[in-house]
């Protein structure tokens, strides 16, 4: 009875947050296979010890971490030589949405081209910075915490990114111009 | 700068993927309990072997009776007492395709997942093995006593650590088996550790 329920919250939770956590693993590993292993291996792994969590405990939380942790992870080893603009890697090319087309409006499928650039131009650990602030909306200390860095060194490197795409805009509207 | 933040914000969200099966999440962590099940019986079947057979051993030490005649004996000790023995295998999934794993107390062995028969043993300080699997590719597999809070198993390579296909081995929950293709990992391993979830080193060889 209670193994049953714990399944039905277990089921809940990945339609909730799998989602997420493959998008987050294929922004920080740049490859869509690879974020689909490491989101199967985490759900498994939270699987294995949904039974032993108490109502306090935050599997979201968890299951991030080791996202994180193993995206990271996973980045660093393709990463050497470090990626380039030039290469992105097998992530999935930006697609348009429904709402693009109904709209007409490029800008949105344009945003994700060249965010896709500044992020493939940065370190692993830059790239998890920016993607935990700004996909995640974790606050600066929380994401020194979890990746084990000085709070302070979060928003100097989300600064950066931001005008890295301030330029990449700038650039694709003058050569729409 | 909000204006900027809110574009880069709404891209990482476009274009996210369907949620996962939880279904097959649920099979594919039953799967790998089962099989720690089936391995800790396999485990116990050993020891009660290798305990019978010291036993044995010290009986003929002590210079015990002959047994009665008709009286059942356990056969002699060898030196590969604890090797896996054809025909008497418990259904263990495999690790990779048509290899499995057996965990002896002295030993650890990749096993013919079809009749048992040993493809290559190790004693148990030696962490890695390699091994083909049945259409003959090349597979790095790694087993450590890295404690429950194991989330990842690497090997060091000199670019870089490689992660392996992490889950539960036989005997305990202390014990964890890793594996990765040849290609991804083709030096011989300079270390090897295990990550917790956190990423903290908790174990290393």
């Amino acid at each position: 009875m209670a193994r049953a329920l714990n399944d039905r919250a277990f089921v809940a939770f990945v339609a909730a947050s799998s989602s997420r956590l493959q998008l987050l693993a294929q922004h920080l590993s740049a490859d869509q296979v690879t974020a689909g292993d490491i989101t199967r291996t985490v759900l498994e792994n939270v699987y294995r010890k949904w039974d032993r969590w108490g109502s306090s405990a935050d599997p979201y939380a968890y299951a991030r971490r080791l996202v994180v942790q193993l995206s990271t992870e996973q980045a660093r080893q393709a990463a050497a030589p470090p990626p380039t603009a030039d290469h992105q890697g097998p992530a999935p090319t930006p697609r348009l949405s429904t709402g693009d087309l109904a709209t007409g409006d490029l800008a949105p499928l344009v945003d994700r081209v060249l965010v896709r650039r500044v992020l493939a131009e940065l370190t692993p650990r830059d790239r998890a910075i920016v993607v935990l602030r700004y996909l995640e909306d974790m606050p600066p200390a929380a994401i020194g915490q979890q990746l084990g860095i000085r709070k302070g060194l979060v928003e100097p490197v989300c600064d950066r990114a931001l005008a890295q795409l301030h330029k990449y805009a700038l650039q694709t509207r003058e050569g729409e111009a | 700068m909000t204006a900027l933040e809110d574009r880069l914000r709404a891209a990482l969200r476009a274009d996210a993927p369907p949620p996962v099966d939880a279904e097959s999440i649920m099979e594919g962590a039953q799967r790998r309990r089962n099989m720690v099940a089936a391995r800790v019986g396999a485990a116990v079947v050993a020891l009660v072997v290798v305990a019978g057979v010291a036993l044995g051993l010290v009986s003929r030490s002590r210079g015990d009776q002959a047994p009665e005649p008709g009286a059942i004996v356990m056969s002699t000790p060898a030196a590969g007492a604890a090797e896996p023995q054809p025909g008497i295998r418990p259904s263990i999934p495999d690790i990779v395709p048509g290899r499995s794993l057996s965990v002896f107390p002295d030993r650890w062995c990749l096993v013919s997942s079809s009749d048992g028969r040993p493809f290559g043993c190790a004693p148990l300080k030696d962490h890695v093995q390699r091994v083909s699997d049945d259409q003959g590719v090349g597979w790095l597999v790694m087993l450590a006593a890295s404690g429950p809070d194991t989330a990842v198993l690497q090997v060091e390579q000199t670019a870089a650590w490689v992660n392996l296909r992490t889950s539960p081995a036989p005997g305990s929950e202390n014990r964890w088996v890793g594996v990765v293709p040849s290609t991804e990992a083709p030096e011989e391993p300079r270390a090897s550790r295990a990550l917790s979830a956190e990423g903290k080193e908790i174990w290393r060889a």
